[in-house]
């Protein structure tokens, strides 16, 4: 038991490590930084503009309100919050593969998820955070949401499970990576598909909602919570267990998926 | 030696053209996932629409074929040289593309139509033969087949051009992926591509019109649909002079290419001899 807690403390340290040099550097490219940081806030507004104008010519989509939009569209922002500021060296497997960096990443002497992670750190990330923080808050206050310590409870478990989810969808779609090579176009659909989790599921069909909750359980992280919370489309409290369970099978089955497709690695090639 | 340049861009594009086709399981992936896409939007359209005949002057069939034109458009034009020009210039290999003996503009110009051409026989024509057999979009008349075609290869170009000039800016400020983003970010909701025009405000539309986006998605669209939506006062006025107003697009497409293509020249003549290689 001792000697799980320190091999737990020495990892816990060394991505600390990691995470830090990586922050050094990525700061080092001042104009990249405040680039992204611009580009998620544009990307945020733009988002919001387009469910305006949508708004400005109806009152409804799928029977949700605009407040009960941005409601989703705040906890889409919160969902990937801990991914974008701490993980998103996860998305870059692919990447990692056609260079030929994996090898050299395989040399090293820790468990290449531990180093993947710390690969890439996103302090705009942190926008995500505050900025879901804002539109969750801003529209709880237009529906008159009464914020009690069981919802607000609630709220952070299914966020964190929501974070969880993503996280571990970037992971695992970055194992194909060492089967087909050539696979970046599954991240770029992964991120039009976290795009589209911000409507409400009921307005697809079951093809296209199966897909959400069952090929990419994207709807676990986004529109799951939401409905649960906001107690919309039949989402009642019983419901809130679904996200936790479904995180721990995404978590469980990403890891195990990631390490046997490690096995199966045979480099790009060269 | 312009047909030489003519037959090197040929090569060229035809090597980009393999390149882009060459991983199977990517080719059949981005068709699913394109065709996913185009369904979601659908949904939300129908959503949106909830059983009313048209909002802002717009009924469902135009809207659906608004959107099926616009993910057509959408793969035809999209392969700019910014990814192209960034790593060149990030990596040093900016050094090794300037040495050969086609000008780095060629270069770019037969990467992004290789591309172009694989995405318009994987995406653009499914997804167009999709929107025909299963939505029943509305096909415009023979007379505007060709005017769209043009279109298309304008919209292009006039894509190319701008992103030609946007990615010099990876020259000064060494990173290119976040500038590519915004770029995208804003060409996505300034051209027309996911809000049709006549759903935005009278101001905004006035603003937007007067910037060279509209030509990417606006105009093609706009042509494909028979020129029944909104268009710009440059249009117009060009139409007053007695040109149909298809063919009036695509002046005004034209002029916007002329501009882009002075402005990206100039910007290169000077840019490029700021180019620091590190090490060579």
């Amino acid at each position: 038991m001792k000697e799980l807690y320190l091999k737990m403390k020495d990892s816990v340290q060394c991505y600390l490590e990691l995470l830090g040099m990586n922050l050094k550097s990525s700061l080092a490219f001042v104009a990249d930084v405040w680039i992204d940081i611009i580009l998620f806030a544009v990307h945020q507004v733009a988002g919001l503009i387009f469910i305006w104008v949508i708004f400005t010519r109806t009152k409804t989509i799928g029977g949700w309100s605009l407040y009960e939009m941005v409601f989703l569209i705040g906890i889409q922002t919160l969902s990937t919050a801990f991914y974008r500021t701490l993980f998103s060296g996860l998305g870059e497997t692919g990447m990692l593969v056609i260079k030929g960096e994996m090898d050299q990443l395989l040399t090293k002497p820790r468990h290449p998820l531990l180093i993947m992670s710390t690969r890439k750190t996103n302090i705009n990330g942190l926008g995500s955070l505050i900025m879901g923080a804002a539109l969750i808050l801003i529209s709880a206050e237009k529906l008159e949401l009464k914020w009690t310590l069981l919802l607000f409870s609630k709220m952070i478990i299914l966020v964190l499970c929501s974070n969880i989810i993503m996280i571990s969808l970037f992971l695992a779609q970055g194992v194909f990576s060492f089967w087909f090579v050539r696979f970046s176009f599954f991240m770029d659909s992964i991120h039009k598909v976290i795009e589209y989790s911000k409507y409400p599921l009921k307005i697809f069909n079951p093809a296209i909602r199966s897909i959400f909750y069952a090929a990419i359980p994207i709807a676990f992280s986004v529109y799951v919570p939401a409905s649960v919370l906001l107690g919309k489309d039949g989402f009642s409290s019983v419901w809130f267990y679904l996200p936790i369970l479904v995180c721990a099978g995404v978590m469980i089955f990403s890891v195990i998926f990631f390490n046997y497709g490690m096995k199966h690695y045979n480099g790009a090639g060269s | 030696m312009m047909l030489r340049s003519f037959f090197s861009f040929f090569a060229l594009a035809r090597i980009s053209f393999k390149e882009s086709i060459s991983y199977a399981i990517e080719v059949w992936g981005k068709l699913f996932f394109m065709i996913l896409s185009y369904m979601v939007w659908y949904y939300l359209w129908n959503a949106i629409y909830n059983g009313r005949q048209e909002i802002a002057g717009m009924t469902l069939a135009a809207t659906l074929t608004h959107l099926t034109i616009s993910v057509f458009v959408d793969a035809s034009v999209k392969n700019g040289p910014m990814k192209f020009v960034g790593e060149a210039i990030l990596t040093g290999d900016i050094g090794k593309e300037l040495i050969r003996p086609v000008s780095f503009q060629t270069l770019c110009m037969a990467q992004a139509a290789g591309k172009t051409v694989s995405d318009i026989i994987i995406e653009s024509f499914p997804i167009l033969l999709f929107g025909v057999f299963f939505i029943g979009i509305v096909l415009p008349g023979t007379s505007f087949y060709l005017p769209f075609i043009c279109s298309v290869f304008l919209a292009f170009l006039v894509y190319f051009y701008i992103e030609y000039s946007i990615a010099q800016a990876v020259i000064f400020i060494q990173t290119y992926s976040a500038i590519r983003n915004m770029f995208m970010l804003f060409l996505s909701y300034t051209s027309g591509a996911v809000i049709p025009f006549p759903f935005m405000p009278e101001s905004l539309r006035f603003f937007l019109f007067s910037l060279p986006f509209h030509c990417i998605y606006a105009t093609p669209i706009n042509i494909f649909l028979k020129c029944k939506l909104v268009v710009s006062p440059y249009a117009k006025f060009i139409a007053s002079c007695g040109i149909p107003l298809q063919y009036a697009l695509i002046v005004e497409q034209f002029g916007w290419l002329v501009i882009l293509f002075t402005f990206g020249n100039i910007l290169w003549k000077y840019t490029s001899k700021k180019i620091m290689i590190q090490g060579g």
